[in-house]
This record gives structure tokens, sequence and C-alpha cells, in this order.
């Protein structure tokens, strides 16, 4: 018997005008003891609200069907008096958003013993005991002084260790971690998902892990689920899974992310539309509208699981088979050979400073004390190339990219767009270099003014550089530019949350490409979208990049996505520049510690690849930026670390190899070089 | 947990604007539609006042009859019969309703365009002048509403203009205030960075892009604003601040003369005392539903 | 904490100052003459000049500034120019019985609006809630001085339940240490004479706590609602935690924060509620006082009344700043 089986689980929400929508739609899977099974699927595919439904935790408005039969027990039956001496004892749940998933003004203590005091015999002198055993177990250091404070008091990474030691503090038997890593950074996703197995493996606890990222589910799950439109569309072991994806989703998805290992020089094969383009599954698969190969088998009603394999079932008519996943439809154009042409680069940073206030004083409200957000940073992004930056949340990347557009105001240091200087201009002098230089923002919805029309937002530009021509000439260029993005033309009178997710980065694009600027800054220009969309993005990014023949700074965390886009990377820790090289050179050989640990922190698509290479883990939080480390700012973590140089001296950035620029005093011995 | 989203992605959305949508949803809303009616109601008839009364308000023709122990209650001619000084009490009701509107509605916009004024200089241009702005709210806001109305109103004796200006002056650092928080927040929002990269001229950022997204929380005040007025000049009146002239006749101070005759006479105090309360529930109805409507929260 | 404490106060001195800058400007340079005012319409020029020169109002305005800064600076807020009497005399004396108003109405709006927003919010879309959403409506709408009304008609006139005015029978002849009539009565153990006060309290103060309860109630239930929906409430459930330690530890100590702010904005409104109410139950405190001020342009009364209230504000204010900084460890910091 398995530890948790669920059957044909359907939660449907009634909002008040008795209209109901379904999340879940019939659901089955089953949770072995010390298993780790995954729940992978997009935003609104209902992998949050089978969790939830797992521990009856869904709010007022769900109506809940099917079993859930939790070691023998249908979880179903029980009344919430019953189910809640479960909770926290028997299953136990790690959430998303560690920030806002524990209480802000009670103490981390507190909080740790309560669930204990809840569930076991302890005195509240053992249970306090126990907890500091519990916070060394998770890896917090100095347990005594950290259960006296609160939750703001500690960092991303260490609240999810809190949340994580609440959640094994009674030993449970099955754990449930839905996007546990999501809100954090590489390095500390990879801490993160190694302590969860680690303890779940520890604690015999069976761990069912929901999560959109691949990477994550490859190198950690035992089994996978692939979830669609509310159902469960596939199933299979970890490594036969990715080897022969038989659902169209779940073989789209794989062709549609870029991987760390993947060929370069080939278009991402995306899948059309976006997740919530959905059929019900009353009218069949509920992916067939997106679908290259959906025909009328398709359309039949409540289509059944079919065995593929043992172990291995899928819910597709037209199942892919041994086939392997079409990666390339179309090769791109391969890249003019650069360096003779134009030694000229468009932009040329030197020595750029961005600060930000970080304190200020009580009654002046003037500051006393400075962020360094950028330190020091020189680089050149050479014309009609891509120049991908890189680097953890908080290291400056995108300070960078908005002092280089005088977004943010230049502490010092000089900005040469095509031999002019725009660091020390004048807003007013400043406007028309802007025509040439443009942005696509990361979130999408935030960054179109919600009040006007997409027609009104496009024409802004060429209304405000007075493009000549006159309206009638401006309209013509905006339905020109929609059909560049592949917008239809109708969206010129809609408005922005009329549009989904992609749709509106479309819009952006948009916006940013009608002036046809030299340069455009894309700052984490898909890391808001479903995964799915994201290739879409990535494509089409690439598409005007080519026909407008423009220069592009790509800002993004996901390497994978900057490898796939870009020409030259430079990678940012702390407000510095660290390393710096011709994309295949950078990818191939890292020189930096920080880059060699970042790189062997992303998880690969790949349960062979994952379980072959060696990961380094990199120990610690990310230090404040308001108060970086002396010498090196990353030998605070650097696995690599002498006692010679790295605490005292800044490393300068130098050529190691040629066209390979590295921060570290040591980059020779520990390539192996010199 | 996004499920709920898949109905809105499933229904084709609407076309319109963000203040059409909102104005369709207000509309959907039984309370604002109660609120709007009262509001309605209340205006038509302080401006048709002399097509609803035969007589001129204040006028105490039949002051005769008034005798210390007794005040006339409704009969022929008169709807609602005397009030405590002989003069038709539905009159002076009716006409009061003139005194409290004007007043309060025009209370309210001068709070409005001053307050806005400032907040719009302080959250736009930001630096001494937001400082020495904020400052003086500061100061503005340490003294109580209606205390800050009854010193202006101390200092400029007793008519209208001084309540109208002393309601308003109360009402200004409230929305200076909302407005620069409100200007504030959308500053750091993204597609204003965006329509900076783009080029847009400042002024035209604040006016064109900021402004129309800023004014929303500080229509809903205003609204609310509309019922504390309405109460207010009826307070400043009770404290014997308001209309100098007794032939105007005015809710508050019709409580005042009703006072004496509590016990003879209820219904003297009780029906300006209503009036005072409906109107102000009809602009509180109206500032609710539009809270509502225009949250970001419950706006998706 | 202590520093915390210090940076509030910091900021309530430049207040203070600017405050009482901005009354002597704009009471001296706004039309009406204090010394007409107080000499009737028929007063001669030279006895208007020797009321000028005897308050001071014939220098020129930065001298009367500094003069009134440094007699400030001693606790010396001037006399009334009607009844000669010192303002800061006069304030204390009527002070005692604004404050027990106050304390009971804004205590009677706590202690019913907490408990009422909550159970409102946990029955949302029942009838208790929809009770206590009109009712918290009415209360915002009716104006204090006509509820005062509805209420001394109702309970004292008609039913005649309740005392209609004074705040105790002058016949019990009762000794008042403090000012404050009902604590009086048990400090010095006339029983009776608490009680009744306290039942001369009951309606002035129902009057004034309504409009704070209404208040308090809205906010309550609107971040109870919003706290149910937090994630940490979640957490909490998922950790299997019983109702009670649910709504006492994670609800309810982070649903107060917005109340406890609501609070603090409420004393203002309290203190020009107590002056209409206090003029309609006859109450004999700084409402009262200032009222009459305010009709005869006694320009010191009133000067010295605005800023004790804006101190009793400020005040107030910096002890819900430290309450909130005692529940929300995040507040301490900034």
């Amino acid at each position: 018997m398995s530890l948790l089986d669920v059957r044909n689980l359907r939660v449907r929400f009634t909002s008040t005008q008795s209209v109901s929508t379904t999340a879940v739609d019939g659901v089955s899977l089953t949770v072995e003891a010390g298993e780790v099974v995954a729940l992978v699927g997009e935003s609104g595919c209902g992998k949050s609200a089978t969790a939830l439904a797992l521990l009856g935790l869904l709010p007022g408005s769900a109506r809940v069907e099917g079993e859930i039969v939790f070691d023998g027990e249908d979880l179903t039956t029980l009344n919430d008096r019953q189910l809640s001496a479960r909770r926290g004892r028997d299953l136990a749940m790690v959430f998303q958003d560690p920030m806002t998933s524990l209480n802000p003004v009670v103490p981390i203590g507190v909080q740790i013993t309560e669930v204990l005091l809840r569930h076991t015999g302890l005195s509240k002198a053992a249970a306090g005991a126990r907890a500091e055993e519990l916070l060394r177990e998770v890896g917090i250091p100095d347990p005594v002084r950290r259960l006296r404070q609160y939750p703001h008091q500690l960092s991303g990474g260490m609240r999810q260790r809190v949340m994580i030691a609440i959640a094994i503090a009674c030993g449970p038997k099955l754990l449930i971690a839905d996007e546990p890593t999501t809100a954090l950074d590489v390095t500390i996703q990879a801490q993160v998902l190694e302590l969860l197995a680690r303890l779940a493996r520890d604690h015999g606890a069976a761990l069912l892990m929901i999560t959109h990222d691949l990477g994550v589910v490859a190198g950690l799950a035992d089994r996978v689920n692939v979830m669609y439109g509310g159902r469960v569309v596939e199933t299979a072991s970890a490594p036969e899974l990715f080897r022969r994806p038989m659902h169209r989703y779940t073989r789209g998805l794989l062709a549609s992310i870029p991987a760390l290992d993947s060929p370069r020089d080939v278009a991402l094969t995306p899948i059309p539309g976006s997740p919530f383009d959905r059929l019900p599954w009353e009218s069949g698969c509920s992916f067939a509208s997106r679908c290259a190969v959906a025909d009328e088998a398709c359309m039949v009603p409540d289509l059944p699981m079919t065995d593929d394999s043992p172990g291995h079932r899928h819910r597709c008519v037209h199942p892919g088979g041994d086939a392997p996943v079409p990666v390339s439809v179309t090769t791109r154009e391969p890249q003019a050979p650069s360096g003779g042409g134009s030694p000229e680069p468009l932009v040329r940073i030197s020595d750029l400073r961005v600060r930000y206030p970080a304190r200020r004083a009580a009654v002046t409200n003037r500051p006393v004390e400075y962020v360094r957000a950028v330190d020091g940073v020189s680089l050149d992004l050479p014309r009609g190339r891509t120049y991908g930056l890189v680097g953890e949340s908080g290291c400056g990347k995108s300070s960078l990219g908005r002092a280089l557009l005088r977004l943010e105001p230049v502490a010092s240091g000089s900005v040469l767009f095509d031999g002019v200087d725009l660091a020390g201009m004048r807003e007013r002098g400043l406007r028309p270099m802007r025509r040439r230089m443009q942005m696509v923002f990361q979130d999408p919805m935030a960054s179109l003014n919600p009040r006007q029309s997409v027609g009104d937002i496009l024409e802004l530009p060429l209304r405000v550089h007075g493009v000549p021509g006159g309206r009638r000439e401006w309209r013509a260029k905006v339905l020109r530019t929609l059909d560049q993005v592949g917008l239809p033309r109708a969206a010129e009178h809609r408005y922005p949350h009329e549009f989904s997710g992609g749709q509106r980065q479309r819009v952006g694009i948009a916006r940013a490409i009608i002036l046809e600027p030299d340069l455009l800054i894309a700052d984490e220009p898909v890391s808001a979208l479903d995964v799915s969309v994201q290739a879409q993005i990535v494509n089409l990014l690439q598409e005007v990049k080519r026909t407008l023949s423009l220069t592009t700074l790509l800002i993004a965390h996901d390497l994978a996505v900057v490898r796939h886009m870009s020409d030259t990377v430079g990678v940012m820790y702390l407000g510095r520049l660290v390393e710096e090289a011709d994309s295949r050179e950078l990818f191939e050989r890292p020189l930096h510690p920080y880059t060699v640990s970042l790189m062997s922190a992303v998880p690969l698509p790949d349960p062979v690849a994952e379980s072959r290479r060696e990961r380094i883990i990199l120990s610690g939080d990310l230090p404040s930026p308001a108060n970086p480390p002396s010498g090196c700012p990353f030998h605070t973590r650097c696995p690599f670390r002498r006692e010679t140089r790295c605490a005292d001296e800044v490393p300068q950035v130098r050529e190691v190899v040629p066209g390979h620029r590295v921060a570290c005093h040591w980059a020779e011995d520990i390539a192996g070089l010199s | 947990m996004s499920a709920p989203v898949l109905a809105q992605e499933a229904v084709p959305a609407r076309p319109g604007g963000t203040w059409r949508v909102a104005l369709r949803r207000l509309l959907r809303r039984r309370s604002a539609i109660a609120g709007g009616v009262i509001v309605l109601l209340f205006t038509v008839v302080a401006l048709a006042a002399p097509l609803l009364t035969p007589y001129e308000p204040g006028s105490a023709e039949w002051a005769g009859k008034i005798t210390p122990s007794s005040v006339p209650g409704p009969g022929p001619g008169h709807l609602l019969g005397l009030d405590s000084f002989g003069s038709d009490l539905f009159t002076q009701l009716v006409y009061g309703a003139r005194q409290s509107l004007v007043i309060g509605i025009t209370a309210t916009g001068l709070g409005l365009l001053v307050g806005a004024l400032v907040g719009l200089l302080a959250g736009g241009l930001g630096g001494w002048v937001d400082t020495l702005a904020m400052r003086v709210t500061d100061v503005m806001l340490s003294i109580p509403a209606l205390l800050l109305a009854v010193s202006v109103a101390a200092v400029m004796g007793r008519s209208p203009v001084a309540v109208m200006i002393a309601i308003a002056a109360a009402q200004v650092p409230v929305f200076a205030r909302l407005l620069r928080g409100s200007m504030l927040a959308q500053r750091g929002l993204d597609y204003v960075v965006a329509a900076r990269s783009v080029g847009v001229p400042t002024s035209r950022i604040v006016f064109g892009q900021m402004l129309p997204n800023s004014v929303g929380p500080v229509i809903v005040q205003a609204t609310l604003v509309l019922a504390t007025a309405t109460i207010e000049v009826a307070a400043l009146s009770f404290l014997g601040l308001g209309q100098a002239d007794p032939t105007v006749a005015e809710w508050g101070r019709m409580l005042v003369k009703a006072q004496a005759r509590l016990e003879s006479a209820p219904h003297l105090a009780l029906l300006p005392g209503a009036c005072i309360a409906v109107t102000a529930l009809g602009f509180t109805l109206v500032g609710e539903a539009l809270r509502e409507v225009l949250d970001p929260k419950t706006t998706r | 904490m202590i520093a915390f404490v210090a940076r509030r106060l910091a900021l309530v001195v430049p207040v203070l100052f600017g405050l009482s800058l901005l009354l002597f400007v704009w009471l001296r340079l706004l039309p009406g003459d204090p010394a007409r005012a107080l000499l009737g319409e028929r007063a001669t020029q030279e006895g208007i000049d020797r009321v000028n020169h005897l308050y001071g109002f014939d220098r020129s305005l930065p001298e009367q500034f500094l003069l009134f800064l440094e007699r400030l600076a001693r606790g010396d807020l001037g006399s009334s120019i009607r009844t000669g009497q010192s303002v800061v005399g006069s304030f204390f004396e009527r002070f005692p019985a604004t404050v027990e108003l106050a304390v009971a109405g804004l205590g009677l709006a706590i202690v019913v609006g907490i408990p009422l927003g909550y159970f409102a919010a946990r029955r949302k879309g029942g009838p208790l809630d929809h009770l206590s959403v009109g009712a918290s409506l009415l209360g915002v709408v009716v104006p204090v001085f006509f509820l005062a009304y509805l209420l001394k008609y109702v309970f004292a006139i008609r039913l005649g339940w309740l005392p209609t005015a004074g705040r105790q029978d002058v016949r019990l002849d009762a000794t008042h240490p403090t000012g404050l009539y009902v604590l009086d009565g048990v400090l010095t153990g006339e029983w009776d004479a608490a009680w009744d006060a306290l039942l001369h309290l009951i309606l002035p103060a129902m009057a004034l706590g309504a409009i704070p309860l209404a208040i308090i109630v809205r906010i309550t239930r609107a971040s109870v609602l919003e706290v149910m929906n937090e994630d940490f409430v979640r957490t909490a459930r998922a950790k299997g935690l019983t109702r009670a330690v649910i709504r006492r530890r994670h609800v309810m100590r982070n649903a107060l924060l917005p109340v406890s702010t609501t609070i603090g904005l409420q004393a203002g409104a309290l203190l020009a509620g107590a002056v209409l109410t206090e003029t309609v139950f006859a109450l004999n405190g700084v409402g009262e006082f200032l009222f009459t001020a305010v009709n005869h342009l006694d320009y010191p009364v009133l000067q010295g009344f605005v800023l004790f209230i804006a101190v009793i504000y400020a005040v107030v204010n910096l002890l819900v700043d430290v309450s909130y900084a005692v529940i929300d460890p995040r507040a301490r910091q900034r």
C-alpha cells in the first residue's frame, strides 16, 4: 500500500455568482514511503491547489471531491479538527515564499516550538532545546541567537531553512514542498534543494516536490508527474521521463527550455499560446488548442491514461514515441565574425559607479550611508552583438542597465554611447539620444500604463520624438510594429489588462523597437513568464535583434537563457564585474570561482547529466551590498579562497586568457593554467 | 494559486479603459445606486426649493402660534408644522439643503483644489518643495480637523465663506498627502521608468502618466469628505460659528434651536438631524463603493 | 527601543514649534480685533489702545512671537482676555472632565469594536457581519451632537433611566482629588458618588464613542480579513495549530497593527467630538471653555488650548507608535 494515494481528486472554486471554476480535474497520483515524487506544471495547472487539498488548506470557497488516502485513512472524510491533529505531525508543508510564510511579529523560536508543543508531549524547555537542535540541523549558525530573532532579521535562504525546520520538527511521513526555491537565488536554491533531499532521506520522509522547473526535478525526483490543465498528463520515473517523454506537452516543455548544455545556434521551439488557452477536459485533451499534431481524435471527452511501459503512463492520443525531442526547427543564421569590421563599440562603460541611500538621518532626511550597487564596472557593448550580464539578485546588474540609460543617477564614471558621454549630460540634452536606446522590462504588467490603450502606448514614443509623418503615418508604424512582434492588429484598441503575460511582453518589445533604436536593454525579459511562453519571447527578441541589427544588453539571472542569446557574457557579483568572455569560452571554461559555482548550482533538466556532474554548493548567504566584504567581495563564500591577498586586496579585472577577463588573484592556478 | 484566474481568461474581456470598467463595476453595486439616488434627491430639493414650498425661509410669520409649552405640529398648510420660531418647518428643511450642499460641496472642492495642487507640486517636483509641503501638512495634521476649522472660523468671523474656508483648510493637508503618496508610489513603477526611457519630458510624465493613475484615491477621499463636510457645516453652526443671518435656514442651527424643546417637540431636532445623516450617508455610500471599485486589490 | 522613542520624540519637536508659529501668525494676521470684541461695539479708540498695549498687541509681530515663546518656555500661556484667569490654570481645571469623557468613549469603542470587528470578519456575509457593517456606516454619518440629542431624548427624557446633564448630582457633595469623578469616588471610597458619576458618563460616552467605534469595527474587520488570507496563517494551519493559537498569535497580533494606528488617529476626532458632546450634556470640560473662547475671540485661550490639544494629540500618537513597535519588531528599525 502506498503512503499517499490520491484518487480522482477534483477541486472546484465557487465564486459568488454560483460560477465555479475547476482547478483540479481528476488528479490521481501515489507517493510511496520514502520516495521523492515531483509534480511539475506551469501556473494555473492546478499543482498548488492539489497540494493544498492534501492538507485541507484550501479556502472555504473550494469544493473537494475524490479520495486522498494517506497511511490507510481517507483524509477527505476527516473534519478540520481531526485533520489539524495530523497536519504538521504526519504531513508537513514548505511553501514558496519564506518571507510571507512566516509570521513577521512572532520570534522564530516560538514559530518552531509551537508546532512541537502542539503535536509532541515535550515540555516548553525541551521544545526550546529541540528547536535549537533543529536549527542546527538545517544549517543555521548561532541558533540560540536566531531563536530570539524575527523573520525580517534573516535572509531569504535562512527563512526557508526555518520553514524546513518547522516542517521536519515532528518527523512527518510526508513532506510537501510547493515551489520551495522559486523565490531564491540560484546558489541559495542549490543549498536548499540539497538540504530538503538530505533531510527527507535522513528522517525517512517521503517528499512531494511541486515545481515548474524541470531542472529542479531532474536531479532530485525518483518519479515525475506532469500536470496540465488540472490533470496529470504523464507520469514516469525521472530518467525515463527525460529520455522518452511521451505526451506532446511534456515534449514541448522540454524542447522550449534552453539548457546549459543544449546546442546554442538554434532557435527554441516554443509552445504557441499561453497556459490559459486551454480546453475543458469534457471536450477532449486540454492541450489540443496549443498542440501542433492535435486532430479530431484528441477531441474525445475524458481521455484515459495509456500505459506505455511499466511505470510510464500518459494521456496523449499522439504520443511522441522514441523520436528525439525536436530541439531545432530553424537554425540561426551564423554570426558574422566580429572584431575586424567595426572596432569601435557602441557603448563603452568606464569605471561606472551607482549608489543608493541606505540610511537617512532622522530629521534632515539626508542620506548618511550608501549601498554601492555598481562599484566601478568597465565594459564594452560591441555593435550588433548581444552582451549578456548575469548575477544573482542585488549584484547590481539591473542598476547598471538603468544607469546606462541614465534612469538612475550615475555617481561617477563615464558611459560613452557612440562616442558621446551620457553620464554628465542634462536630461534635455539626453532626450534626443533616448531615441537610439530603449529598454524591455521584467514585469510586463507594471511596465505598461494601465490607462492607455496599446495603440497609445506605442504611439507615444513616435509623438515625443516628433517622428515625421503625423498621426496617419504613426498609426501605420504602430500596426507594422504589432505585426513585427506577432500581435494581432486589433490589439491597438485593447488595454494592457486584457492580455496574457506573454502578449504584454510583446507589447513591451514593440514599444522598445518602434523607434528603431541602436541599443536595446532587456532586463530579465522572460523571468516573469511561464516556462512554455518564455521560448516565444526569447525567439522574438532574437528575431528583432537580427532584423533591426540591434546591439543588445541582456540582463538575466538565468544562465541558460543568457548562454542561448548572448555573444559575450559578463558575470557580476556585489556590484563588480568578476568575469567576462565570449559566451562559448565562458561557459566551457569559467575561470572565476563564483562563475564556476554559479554554473554548478544551475540544475540541468537531464537526470543523467545531473547525476554525473560534480556540484559545488556555496555555503552562506550573499553579503549585504551596503556592507560588502573587504578585498575580493567573493572571498567570504569562495571555495578556493586562500590565506593571502583574497581578504585584503581587491582583485582587478585582467585578461587571463586572450579575450577572457577575470577578477581573481588566483584564476590561473584554479583553472590549472599558468 | 492562480486557479480562479481561469474563468477570467476564458471569458473574452470586454474592451474599455480602466475608467469605463470602473464605472461599469460601480453601476453594478446596489449601495452605489442607493447613495447616488440620495445625493441626487437632495440636490434636486436644494435646486428646486422655491418650487417645493410657497413660503420664504426664516419668515417668522406664525410666531404668534408658538407658546412656551407647544409648537404646532403637522397640519393643513404646514406639512411638518412650525419650528420653534414660527417658521414653516418643511420650508426650513428644504432651504437647509441648499446651505448644506452649497457649503459642503464648495468647501470640499476648495480643499481638493488646493490640496491636490500642493500634493501635485510635492509629488511631482520632489526636493525642497516636497520637504516644505510635508512639514507644513505635518503641522496642520497635528490639530484635529474640526478644531482647525473652529480656529479658522473663529478668526474669520461668522459667515458662510468663513465656514467654507474653515472646512476646506482642514482638508487641504489630507488631500495633499494622499495625492503625493499616490504619485510617489507611481514614480517607482516601471511604466513611469519606461516613459522616461522613451524620452517623455518630465512634465508630460507627471500630468499625462502619473496623475491619471494617482487620482483614484483622491476621488474616493473627496466623495467621503463631502459627507464629513456636510456634518462639519452643521457642527460649526451648532457651535455658533455658521451663518450669522438668522433668516437663512441651516440644519445645524435648527438642531441648536430645538434643544430647548427636546422634551415637547423632539421632531424639531429629529428631522434636521436625519437630513444631515441621510445626506452624509448618500455621499458615504458612493464613496465606499468607489473605493472598492478603484482599489487595486480588487481590480485585476 | 529607547532609541526608537527618542527618534520619534525628535520628530515631534519641530512640529510643535511649527505649530506655535503657524498659530501665532494666523491668529494675528487674519481680520478680527480682540480688543473690540472684548470692549464691545461702542468702545473708544483710547480704550482699545489701552487693551492692545496691555496684551502686547501693539508691538511688532516678531517681538510678540518672541515674547510668546519666552513665556511658553516658562509654562505661561498668558491669561484670558475675557476673565483674566490664567490659560494654563483654566485648562487643567477643566481637562479632567474631558479626559474622563474621552477615555470612556474610546474605551467603549475599543472594548466593543475589536471583538465585533473580529467576529464580523470570521462570519463574513453572515447576519452579524451585515449588522456591524451597517451600524458602522451609521456611526460615521450620524453627527455626534445629533446622536447625543437622540440618546438624551430616548434614555434620559423619555425613559428616564439616566441623568440628562452634568457630571454628578451636586447634592452628593463628593470630594474630587483627581477631577476624574468616577475614579475619585473609587479612591475616596464614596461608592455612591462613583456610581452616580458613572451613570452620568454613560450617555456622553456612547455619543462620543460612536464614531471611533464604527471606525474600529471597520478597520478590525478589514484587517482580520486581510490577515486571514496571509501566507503565514496558512502556514500556521499547515502546522496543525489549534484555532485558539492561530487566532491569538497569528491573526490578531497582526490584525491589531492597523487598528492601533487608527486608534491614534481617532484621538483628534475624539477631542473635537468631546467639544460637541460636552455642550449637549453640559459637562464643564475643555470643550465648553474653548467654545466660549471662540465666540469672544479670546486669543490667548484659543492659542493655548489648540497648542495643548496638539501636544496631547502628539503624545497619544507617540504612545500609539510605541505600542506599534512593541507588537511589530519591524517598526523598531524605522
